[in-house]
């Protein structure tokens, strides 16, 4: 703490910081919480232009449509399977590449850690890889086209890895003195050490998972596999710049006084909410993490 | 009796001439052909032969000279492959050290004696040593029990100019062979004189790199150590090919009721120990310990002539008799493979540790991915310099090459300028704006002293990156409507006029780098707040006590502090400049904002997977590619040059 008396420098300084922190906490806030406001008012006064800042009105009838439709249940159904299956995979596959290469006794880990991390700096780009998921894994229209190309990363490998440096070498060491094999060491004493890291893998992934929209829109031709993240696309983004779409038209039934435009709110608003609501349990874990990983990395 | 005389071929007349000179005291067997590549040696080794020796030309020659059985005497690591050769030959195998030098070998070899019906001996003459041969006869008495614990060491150091002459480079055998492989001389011994096989083996490598300088060669690690497992339980420490001082072999025999030894710095004396406990009236005439020497026979005298204390002449006169007598010899395949085998599974344990495996099974998974899905399509960036066609293999000799006929194709396109620009103006907004604007973000979150508010605005920053780029583009295409977004209505409100941001391509690029830094800034902001957090309090102190104020705190402490990171993260992202964030391009832009908002990336996208030219795309990607790696490493040098500050 500096001291008691302030200066008038040092006021007008926290004035600007204060000013800086209401500044960035309106702009981020301020459109979200403008799309859910417009999608629970009442239609008569989001289509006016009435809703400027908190709901007016409530009305639910816009998200009920949008829920209630089976093609957007489909639709959910599909990114949290995609979600939950690549988020286990992915922290799983991340903390095997991670732990090894954490031990200064596994003499190779200089050669797998130039192959992980050349990949940072070059790749093979689009097309390549494009015929590598369809042509040699033969996984067009295959619900593992999403998983598997986006497993692991080595960036997220890097972070894993300065997290479980940071742990003691005396309890591998006592564990090894005790007669534990390395496998046993890892996932009954590492793992359970290593929640915080565990944390920001699985929401790195969860997040890379549930917004993925660009391998579905190269791997997956059937609609029924298709994630949200491809009906936000076809629904608000293309419908606005091109033609309304079909979806939001069968939508509006004739005699309700629901509007396209909260439709298209709506939309939105569904697929952000489940990140709202669990975005506040998760961010004290996510700082430390995120700042391990950071200052190692 | 002269046709009961064995004929003898040796294959290497260096090493042979010590069996030359001691068949040559022999009258059971001669020396009927040598064969060496070196005519020097050759023309050495032809004056100790009997008169008339066939000098041969190649290996096959020697086996079809007429020969009973031939002793290779050929490089350490080339034996199995020459023995296989003699047996199919129908002729019999003294081999050097080491039988073989894989697993795959071994069985061979082993296959191809047991096919052959000939006799194969390995030419171990270590058991032979006169202290040896005692130990040997006190062991198989039953004196001193069961083996519990041995040892074996051989120690061999050389001087730079021994060494000179026998390590003929950095690619010769003896630089090359992993030092665990010579353990024969330790190990044979014990093997002999206690009759039994090994089972396990877990080996260790001493480096010595001083010794390595002082000889002036590399002849890699410097002793081998391995603990072998026997059928009975016992366990053997051997050490082969020790390189340091106190040159000669020793041996050790812990039993159930005493042990015996040879004493280091003598390869005769034996000191001979029985358990008071397990003294018996036969015995009793020992005492519990004696020293002696034991005497030698006429035979083993005359031995005493030739090298390695008789051990090359017992070795060769020990095979013949076995040969003409039809014995099988002691040191047979079963015990020489068995021996090749410590030295190689000693090596795999040593370079793997005992650790090593599991973590190489870890590392399966991973390592399979980034094969996979990075190194697999970098190979097929082959296809940008191919008429590449759906469904070939990459790298296909059935694809028509190109060379550069695509990357022509693309730099003549008329809007490669368009493109080329679009992309770069992008990544420089990026940079000159977005990235300020994080840092500037962390120093201002490090400013906010109250603890609770500067947690609540960090998590407040940061959550926009967790918000789909779809989604964002779906609220910024709601937003900016023209129609109906707010944000026009608001415009229209304070008498400005409507303005089609998403749709015209003057506002485009706005639009992009403005969503992207009300998206990433929080994020981005991470890596300086961490940086930030481990300045040393120390500074600021001194600085306080010294009068400065907090915002130059920040311009002489805060920013020069985390000034290698900035380099960094800036590094960073000049290695990306050619792939800017195309996915959500192709989320915003339309035909209509091409003009500003068309890329090389989105180009490609285009190309590749809708108009199916994958050549023309790949070609994109190769360009970009490879330009992201030369400036990367162009900005990587500068930075290195400039501020001491780099990636690698």
């Amino acid at each position: 703490m500096r001291g008691y008396h302030k200066s008038f420098g040092e006021r007008i300084f926290d004035g600007i910081v204060y000013l800086f922190a209401a500044l960035v906490m309106i702009v981020t806030l301020y459109p979200l919480i403008y799309t859910v406001s417009m999608s629970i008012s009442d239609p008569v006064a989001a289509s006016r232009g009435e809703v400027f800042f908190l709901p007016k009105g409530i009305d639910f009838g816009a998200v009920k449509t949008v829920l209630g439709d089976k093609t957007v249940l489909r639709y959910y159904y599909n990114t949290v399977w995609y979600t939950v299956v690549g988020t286990v995979l992915g922290v799983v596959v991340t903390c095997l590449g991670a732990y090894p290469l954490s031990r200064k006794e596994f003499t190779h880990r200089g050669i797998f850690m130039k192959l992980f991390t050349f990949t940072m700096f070059f790749n093979g780009g689009l097309i390549p890889t494009y015929i590598v998921i369809t042509n040699y894994l033969h996984l067009y229209n295959s619900r593992w086209a999403i998983i598997l190309p986006s497993l692991t990363a080595a960036w997220y490998i890097i972070v894993a890895r300065s997290f479980f440096e940071s742990l003691p070498d005396e309890i591998v060491e006592s564990a090894r003195i005790d007669g534990a094999s390395e496998y046993r060491i890892f996932v009954q004493l590492i793992l359970p050490l290593s929640k915080p890291i565990l944390a920001v893998l699985a929401l790195y992934f969860a997040v890379d998972y549930w917004n993925s929209y660009f391998p579905a829109l190269l791997y997956l031709g059937k609609q029924k596999l298709q994630p949200l993240a491809v009906y936000v696309r076809s629904v608000v983004i293309q419908s606005a710049l091109g033609d309304l779409n079909a979806a939001v038209q069968t939508m509006l039934n004739p005699g309700s006084l629901l509007t396209a435009l909260q439709i298209k709110y709506a939309v939105v608003t569904v697929s952000i909410v489940p990140m709202l609501l669990i975005y506040p349990f998760l961010s004290r874990n996510l700082e430390k993490g995120l700042l391990v990983g950071a200052v190692k990395g | 009796m002269d046709n009961l005389k064995l004929k003898l071929g040796v294959f290497g007349t260096w090493r042979g001439l010590a069996y030359i000179r001691a068949v040559g005291s022999m009258e059971e067997a001669e020396i009927t052909a040598i064969c060496d590549k070196d005519p020097e040696k050759l023309q050495t080794a032809k004056k100790h032969c009997p008169p008339g020796v066939r000098i041969c030309d190649s290996f096959e020659e020697l086996l079809a000279s007429g020969i009973d059985a031939v002793i290779l005497c050929n490089y350490f690591h080339e034996h199995a492959p020459y023995a296989i050769k003699a047996l199919q030959a129908g002729i019999h195998v003294l081999s050097e050290t080491q039988a073989a030098v894989t697993i795959k070998e071994c069985v061979e070899l082993s296959e191809a004696v047991e096919a052959s019906g000939c006799f194969y001996a390995l030419a171990e003459n270590y058991p032979y040593f006169r202290a040896n041969r005692e130990m040997a006869r006190i062991y198989q008495s039953g004196q001193i029990g069961e083996v519990i614990f041995a040892e074996g060491e051989y120690i061999h150091p050389m001087s730079p100019q021994e060494n000179s002459y026998y390590n003929l480079g950095p690619h010769h055998w003896r630089s090359r062979t992993p030092c665990t492989f010579y353990c024969t001389h330790a190990m044979a011994p014990l093997m002999t004189i206690t009759g039994l096989m090994p089972k396990k083996v877990i080996g260790k490598v001493a480096a010595g790199w001083a010794y390595n300088e002082a000889v002036g060669s590399s002849i890699g690690d410097n002793y081998g150590i391995e603990l072998v497992e026997m059928e009975n339980g016992a366990v053997f420490r051997v050490g082969g090919c020790g390189a340091f001082g106190g040159h000669g072999n020793w041996y050790r025999l812990g039993c159930s009721k005493g042990g015996v030894e040879s004493l280091r710095g003598s390869n005769d004396k034996v000191r001979l120990t029985i358990n008071p406990w397990n003294l018996t009236e036969e015995n009793r005439h020992f005492g519990t310990e004696c020293v002696y020497t034991p005497e030698l026979t006429k035979q083993g005298r005359m031995a005493e002539k030739f090298d390695h204390g008789g051990g090359d002449y017992w070795v060769i006169w020990s095979f013949v008799q076995d040969v003409l007598k039809g014995r099988q010899p002691y040191m047979d395949v079963y015990r020489s493979t068995a021996m090749a085998a410590i030295g190689i599974l000693g090596w795999q344990s040593a370079i793997c540790g005992s650790r090593e495996l599991p973590y190489l099974v870890m590392m399966l998974i991973p390592t399979a991915y980034f094969l996979i899905f990075s190194y697999l399509p970098m190979f097929g960036l082959s296809m940008a310099f191919q008429n590449y066609k759906s469904g070939a293999p990459f790298l296909s000799v059935n694809t028509e090459w190109v060379g550069l006929f695509w990357f022509e194709r693309l730099l003549s396109n008329p809007f490669f300028g368009r493109w080329v620009r679009n992309t770069l103006l992008l990544s420089l907004y990026n940079i000159v704006l977005a990235f300020p604007l994080s840092i500037l973000m962390a120093l201002l979150l490090n400013e906010i002293r109250v603890r609770w508010l500067r947690k609540l605005t960090a998590n407040i920053s940061l959550l926009p990156y967790f918000i789909s780029t779809t989604v964002i583009v779906g609220i910024m295409v709601n937003f900016f409507s023209v129609d109906d977004g707010i944000f026009n209505a608001l415009l229209v409100k304070l008498g400005g006029e409507k303005i089609n941001f998403m749709g015209l391509s003057q506002w485009f690029r706005t639009m992009y780098t403005g969503s992207g830094i009300w998206q990433n800034t929080g994020f981005n902001a991470v890596v300086f707040t961490a940086a930030i957090s481990s300045i040393d309090p120390m500074l600021y102190e001194a600085a306080k006590i010294d009068g400065s104020t907090r915002l130059k705190d920040i311009l002489y402490i805060t920013i020069p502090s985390i000034m290698p990171m900035i380099i960094i993260m800036l590094l960073l992202r000049i290695g990306s400049v050619m792939s800017v964030g195309y996915e959500k391009i192709i989320l915003m832009y339309t035909p209509a904002t091409y003009e500003t908002a068309d890329t090389l990336a989105t180009y490609g996208y285009r190309a590749g997977i809708l108009d199916g030219k994958m050549s023309l795309s790949a070609a994109i990607g190769f360009f970009n590619a490879v330009c992201n790696l030369a400036l990367l490493l162009a900005s990587n040098w500068f930075a290195k040059r400039v501020s001491e500050t780099s990636l690698w």
